[in-house]
């Protein structure tokens, strides 16, 4: 259990000073910008399955993009949904937004279909239960300074954070953003998330479309992308919102797909891993993404072994005497107590939360927010209680993985 | 095409890890050096109070040949209270230690033992004030070992059971790990102790596991005093 623990505790270490050598190197570079004297023309595509309740506000938001509208071309796929989300998409046709219908075939499917009719030489792809702000697109679009750009990642925010999860959730993202900006400097991101990632159509064609088996095609793409060495950039500017989930078992249901199709994408293209051909993201993010894994299994062991098992046997104890505990507190007992705290263990602790608070802060100066005091108990559980949470997630989907596994 | 990765970033961190590291396996080195130094100390300042104890007993023995027992009694009580303001605060000290620290290093060992000893004769000096002076106290011998994970629900219903009682009742840990003890062993053999723990409540001898009522059930009827907590096992 020690060796094991001081090993980890190295190698967590070294992922984060490479990190934060990223981040200094990351304050003095900005990311290349192309100026455009004309805006090329982009397309739209929007897949959409039951999604009633969302998708016209989505559409709406697009037609309020401020981008000239001989140049943005909008599609939406209807991917057999049983509700009344073609006619919600075809009260917009007046509108010139494009209606395309399949049979139930999943988001890969849907999103190949858009690929085929578009006729931009970008393609943005925006989940029905996602927003746009007026001047997204326009920010994004210069991020594709060169051929080899293949895809620019938006600023993807929580829309409207209500529950203490969704406020977390919005902690969340601000700080993968920032993380993703980091990465992006050694070209390493490994996700062109769902809500608005806009991508080089001919890329794509290329590399042979989206992948219609994948639970995760948004990861799935990003590592196909950096296999055939396109770069993917994270946009420092272009707002997107996106509803988070609101409970825990929905949360659940979203990142137990997210984590299966991590680690199924991460198998499909183990070649990469430790590969020198494939730089960075094949010598430092993807083996540190397989560490972060058996890191929060770890974490859920760590928190099993020094937090409930204690916690179990104090109660224990408590009830051998009918819970009538007799406390005398000493300034001596408390002193002593002080003094035998295990100091490793408890550095190793430390410096864990001075690193996340530190990127907490330089990430809400990158996206132009503000913390604020009132959701401080949501980024309190943020640190202390959501790691844990997504470590029993993490084993979850393990488990999942393993009993389902002839299905994938 | 193939991709640039700056080196140099890797091996700096790595260096700077390695620093990192070292940094705080020296600084882990230290603490634990000042803890067993921390502990010497508290026995150097407590070894002259042993000491005093030793000479209060040479001198328990001559009041008891020649004078009245009212005059012994009162050496007596008073040398318990000594007793009792210098063992306590270093129990919760070396216990802090048992639960955190290297329970093999030899320095601390040393200390435990002489921690030991001086719990014995704290035994042998109450045994004698019951004798004498018929004081209302019950004493238990507790063995114990490390490793054994029962052990320390017992420990921890017997200092429950000391809040209630306080100075009334008299526990002498004996940790059976250190083996280098005589006494201990001697102690073992008179006493018959196999298995850990085992409690000695006034010369019976309890293998294992005791609750709370099982050991109420032993001292509530020895005492003179009516405690609440005495209700129904007397």
């Amino acid at each position: 259990m020690n060796i094991m623990f001081w090993i980890l505790y190295f190698a967590l270490l070294y992922i984060t000073v490479v990190l934060l050598f990223l981040l200094v190197e990351a304050d003095e570079n900005k990311t290349r910008k192309k100026k455009l004297r004309t805006l090329p023309k982009v397309s739209v595509v929007v897949p959409a399955y039951n999604e009633e309740k969302t998708i016209g506000e989505t559409l709406k938001s697009l037609l309020k993009l401020d981008y000239p509208k001989n140049k943005l071309e909008i599609i939406a796929v209807n991917d057999g949904s049983t509700d009344k989300t073609e006619e919600i998409i075809k009260s917009f046709e007046k509108d010139g937004i494009k209606l395309l219908k399949q049979k139930n075939r999943g988001k890969g499917a849907c999103l190949n279909r858009g690929l085929k009719v578009a006729k931009g030489e970008f393609v943005a792809c925006l989940d029905a239960d996602s927003f746009v702000e007026r001047d997204t697109l326009k920010n994004m679009i210069p991020y594709f300074s060169s051929e080899r750009v293949g895809a620019v990642t938006p600023v993807m925010k929580i829309k409207n954070p209500k529950t203490l999860l969704q406020k977390i959730q919005w902690f969340e993202y601000i700080l993968y953003i920032y993380l993703k900006k980091i990465l992006e400097q050694i070209n390493s991101i490994h996700v062109t998330p769902g809500p608005f990632t806009i991508y080089r159509r001919s890329a794509i064609l290329k590399i042979g479309g989206f992948d219609e088996t994948s639970i995760v095609e948004d990861q799935e793409i990003a590592y196909r992308l950096q296999k055939n060495q396109y770069k993917i950039v994270q946009s420092e500017s272009g707002d997107v919102f996106t509803i988070a989930p609101r409970n825990i078992p929905n949360l659940y249901k979203q990142r137990s797909r997210w984590f299966r199709g991590t680690i199924i994408t991460l198998y499909k293209y183990r070649d990469m891993v430790f590969n020198r051909r494939y730089g960075d993201f094949g010598m430092y993010q993807l083996p540190s993404l397989i560490f972060s894994i058996f890191l929060f299994v770890f974490i859920l062991i760590f928190f099993a072994y020094y937090m409930l098992l204690p916690l179990a046997q104090t109660i224990n104890r408590f009830a051998m005497v009918n819970f009538a505990i007799v406390i005398k507190p000493s300034v001596e007992y408390i002193f002593s107590s002080l003094f035998y705290i295990d100091y490793g263990k408890f550095f190793i602790i430390a410096l864990f939360f001075v690193v996340s608070i530190v990127m907490m802060v330089k990430a809400h100066k990158e996206v132009e927010e503000r913390i604020r005091i009132r959701n401080s108990a949501a980024l309190a559980a943020f640190f202390i209680a959501y790691y844990i949470l997504m470590s029993f997630i993490w084993l979850a989907s393990m488990v999942e993985l393993v009993i389902y596994r002839n299905k994938w | 095409m193939r991709r640039k990765t700056k080196r140099s970033r890797y091996f700096l961190a790595f260096f700077v890890t390695v620093v990192i590291f070292l940094l705080g396996f020296l600084l882990g080195l230290t603490i634990s050096s000042g803890k067993i130094e921390y502990i010497e100390n508290l026995y150097k300042s407590q070894s002259a109070d042993y000491e005093s104890l030793q000479f209060q007993y040479v001198f328990l023995d001559m009041l008891e040949n020649e004078s009245n027992p009212n005059e012994t009694c009162s050496a007596i009580s008073a040398i318990l209270e000594n007793n009792l303001k210098l063992l306590g605060p270093a129990q919760d000290k070396i216990e802090g230690y048992e639960i955190s620290g290297d329970i093999n290093n030899e320095d601390y060992r040393i200390i435990k033992r002489k921690y030991m000893i001086a719990n014995l004769r704290y035994w042998l000096l109450a045994e004698r004030s019951k004798e004498v002076c018929g004081s209302d106290m019950v004493s238990i011998i507790y063995f114990y070992d490390q490793n054994c994970e029962s052990c320390r629900d017992q420990g921890f219903i017997l200092s429950q059971l000391k809040s209630i009682f306080e100075d009334n009742l008299l526990i002498f840990p004996m940790d059976a790990s250190i083996t280098e003890e005589p006494t201990i062993d001697i102690l073992r053999r008179k006493y018959k102790i196999y298995e850990f723990p085992t409690l000695v409540i006034e010369e019976k001898t309890f293998k294992g596991f005791l609750s709370k009522s099982d050991i109420l059930k032993e001292i509530c009827p020895l005492y003179k005093k009516d405690y609440p907590v005495c209700e129904g096992f007397k």
